[in-house]
């Protein structure tokens, strides 16, 4: 009877290996997914709702969900934890468009904790973040999930709620918004 | 033409694309610009909080749970259920135990009546032909017929009774000959013996009287009156000398 051995999980072992072993009640593994991904999570969280509190937030229950209800992932882990945090976006944004208080300006320095905020200290990747933060939401995602977080145009297509030969279109568009904003602020 | 794909991870492109790009330059260059553009994303900083575990682990227990566990053994709810169905049934055959059917309430099964009441006769009548060897005729009420000729009758009914035909001359039952009665539904019967057979009245002369009942009830016999209940037809014809 040939027995395979199971393979020994380490720091550098794949993320869906570090996934299967959280599901095996090993704590350490999803450990390692956190400091892998927490960074990447909040960066798209933060530019996504453009709060950097809500964000934090977004991150802390993206991560969250995984821990207890720990989804069997068919796929790839990437793609199982920018859903959850895609999904956590939209309705941060929702509750945030509800509380109108203090709207966040398109141009100009913006409220402590936004992209705009932080372009406007004259960080190199300034006109970058701010282009950014004036494509409309579905764009955004799109080119971040996409370009920055690495997510194949299947994956993208199924956060989004869009069919994969959508999203070719989707992202030449995106760039071209993005690089109109850039334009304009030039 | 369109090009979407330009700018896409070269992982994505499929043969057709990446052909396209080897055999033209100038798209490859357009197609690196597009691509080296949307990585410019990737080197986008997270200023925010890093977070640990035991944030994760905090906040889990504090704002969770997230997912509603699912309860265990709900089937226990419907026990309650189950017995009161059952104590309902435990009644019903309790109460039913001396329960007796009303037809033998006095211990023994009464025979029920048969039920004689079939149909309700609207109107009859007959239609009559005379058959001899070379072929038939119809016969009008009143006519002749030869002695070397039979007759052939038929007995039309609207609604449905029990039918009878017989001599009224000699009070005699034609049909049905053997004393059943014959039920008929609406509709046009030859009649006779064995299904159908032609009457044969040859052995006499002068005139005779048929008559058709059909009546509620079965008719024994031949009756001396036309029976409550039964509505007729007469039919005359002559047998000639």
């Amino acid at each position: 009877m040939l027995i395979t051995p199971l393979e020994k999980i380490t720091e550098d072992s794949s993320d869906e290996a570090l996934w299967e072993g959280f599901l095996r009640e090993d704590d350490i593994p999803f450990l390692w997914l956190v400091e892998r991904y927490r960074e990447q999570v909040g960066s798209f969280a933060w530019r996504m709702v453009r709060d950097l509190g809500v964000a934090e937030q977004v991150v802390l229950e993206t991560f969250a969900r995984l821990y207890e209800i720990r989804p069997r992932n068919t796929g790839r882990f990437r793609h199982l934890l920018f859903q959850q945090a895609h999904m956590l976006c939209v309705l941060a944004k929702e509750k945030l468009m509800k509380r109108t208080s203090e709207p966040t300006p398109a141009f100009g320095g913006g409220r402590p904790g936004t992209p705009e905020e932080a372009a406007s200290r004259g960080e190199e990747r300034w006109r970058l973040e701010l282009g950014l933060g004036n494509i409309p939401e579905g764009h955004r995602a799109c080119l971040l999930l996409y370009y920055a977080h690495q997510l194949d145009p299947a994956e993208v297509a199924q956060i989004l709620d869009m069919r994969s030969h959508q999203i070719p279109g989707q992202l030449a568009y995106a760039r071209r918004l993005l690089r109109d904003q850039l334009r304009m602020d030039t | 033409m369109q090009q979407n794909w330009l700018g896409l991870r070269p992982e994505d492109l499929g043969d057709h694309e990446r052909t396209q790009l080897e055999r033209d330059l100038q798209l490859s260059a357009i197609h690196r610009a597009e691509l080296t553009f949307g990585q410019n994303l990737e080197s986008l900083p997270y200023p925010g909080r890093v977070v640990v575990l035991d944030d994760i682990r905090t906040y889990a227990d504090r704002m969770g749970p997230f997912s509603k566990k699912k309860r265990p053994m709900t089937w226990i709810y419907g026990l309650p259920l189950v017995g009161v169905v059952f104590g309902m049934l435990l009644i019903l055959a309790l109460t039913n135990q001396r329960g007796k059917n009303p037809a033998t309430l006095d211990g023994v099964a009464t025979p029920q009546p048969e039920y004689n009441l079939v149909g309700e006769p609207e109107a009859v009548s007959i239609t009559a032909w005379a058959v001899q060897r070379t072929g038939e005729r119809p016969l009008i009420a009143g006519e002749d017929i030869q002695r070397s000729e039979r007759l052939g009758l038929q007995v039309s009914v609207k609604g449905s009774g029990h039918v009878v035909v017989g001599d009224l001359n000699r009070a005699k039952r034609l049909f049905p000959v053997d004393g059943r009665p014959l039920f008929l539904e609406e509709g046009a019967y030859k009649v006779g013996r064995d299904g159908f057979e032609f009457f044969d009245f040859g052995g006499r002369t002068g005139p005779v009287a048929l008559r058709a009942l059909s009546c509620v009830d079965p008719v024994q016999d031949w009756p001396a009156m036309v029976p409550q209940g039964c509505i007729y037809s007469d039919f005359e014809f002559q047998v000639a000398q």
